[in-house]
């Protein structure tokens, strides 16, 4: 019986999701699956209750990997009736080195000719909501973000890398729509997901309304 | 990209994330010859960010030295890349021990016995391997040395 297939962890602020693919050639088939993971440098692979013959083709594994000091591995077989395949492994996993960043928090407050941005750095995963939230700032000390405006008047775009996390944006046309997309990036890291995008209007020129009057 | 490394008195630049960089371009295929996932030579028992500063610089020294003797010029495959990508992660390495032995000239690289404790430790994870599986097993685990020098 053939084993699962481009088994891997995708991982968003350290979210660490096992996912694979079915067995080549056994389309059609009710097969389950059991998932296994190892910490690199300890002595036994560990089960996750949660992913024991389950139907899906992915198991959340964040909880268990959720020390990013620490490397993994994962594993997973498939099983058919009374048949199933070797197991199918990843790489050695390291969170630290692997996971994506997601983007930030933007706010944006506009004025007539200027448009301040606030960034709030993504949150690592956390087990649950009431858990202390951890910063991905916290984690890595080199993150930063590709800020990019997009004036949708003049069609005209432009980017910049900033560090810190509040920017004000001078010298815009007024009552004009800007857009701002923002990437999360750490020198080093895998690529980056979705940039978070949001849009705002300058206000209206006061000084040109109190001529006409 | 270049990154201050501050071992108590001792203060180095290094461009680790070159090194890094270097680094990831192998470490899939070092680390998928890696059969002893159960060992683990770095341990964060011995890691340098939670090494007294003062010995920091030792202790530094004490593993670029290793994996400079013991590790690159040991580690055996035919795959030019992998081996031009080791060539120049060495250089790297006697780049950053020279700057190291500056400080060491400086009386600010003392060894005492915290930095000579942890080293020898990590010298016997390295050798409880047979010594190629070793030497794999330390190239494949410069990701975690790496980490090391970035914290601190």
């Amino acid at each position: 019986m053939p084993k699962p297939t481009n088994i891997t962890f995708f991982s968003i602020n350290m979210k660490n999701v096992l996912q694979w693919n079915p067995p080549e050639g056994l389309h059609g088939i009710e097969l389950t699956y059991t998932v296994q993971y190892f910490i690199y440098g300890q002595k036994k692979w560990l089960s996750k209750s949660e992913c024991r013959q389950i139907n899906r083709t992915y198991c959340d594994l964040s909880t268990e990997t959720s020390d990013y000091e620490h490397q993994y591995y994962a594993k997973v077989k498939a099983i058919w009736e009374a048949n199933c395949s070797e197991w199918a492994e990843t790489e050695r996993f390291y969170p630290l080195l692997e996971t994506q960043i997601g983007p930030p928090e933007v706010a944006l407050a506009a004025s007539e000719k200027s448009i301040s941005i606030v960034l709030t750095a993504p949150e690592k995963w956390k087990r649950n909501p009431e858990d202390p939230t951890v910063s991905m700032q916290q984690i890595y000390s080199s993150l930063n973000y590709n800020i990019s405006v997009y004036n949708t008047k003049s069609k005209r775009m432009w980017s910049q890398f900033v560090t810190n996390h509040t920017l004000v944006l001078s010298w815009l046309e007024p009552n004009t729509l800007y857009c701002v997309t923002v990437e999360s990036f750490v020198p080093g890291l895998p690529g980056h997901t979705q940039p978070s995008q949001q849009c705002v209007s300058t206000l209206k020129d006061q000084t040109s309304t109190l001529k006409v009057k | 990209g270049l990154k201050t490394l501050h071992l108590g008195s001792c203060v180095v630049t290094i461009n680790l994330q070159e090194i890094q960089h270097g680094f990831s371009e192998i470490r899939d295929s070092v680390q998928a010859k890696d059969d002893n996932i159960n060992i683990r030579i770095l341990r964060s028992t011995e890691s340098l960010q939670d090494t007294k500063a003062s010995e920091k610089c030792c202790l530094l020294h004490h593993l670029l030295s290793f994996y400079l003797n013991r590790v690159f010029n040991n580690y055996q495959t035919t795959d030019h890349p992998t081996l031009r990508k080791l060539s120049s992660l060495a250089n790297s390495f006697l780049i950053i021990k020279k700057d190291l032995q500056l400080c060491h000239a400086h009386m600010t690289c003392q060894c005492e016995e915290e930095a000579i404790a942890k080293y020898n430790r990590i010298l016997s994870h390295f050798e409880e391997l047979e010594p190629q599986a070793a030497t794999v097993k330390a190239l494949g685990e410069l990701d975690i040395l790496l980490r090391w020098m970035e914290e601190s």
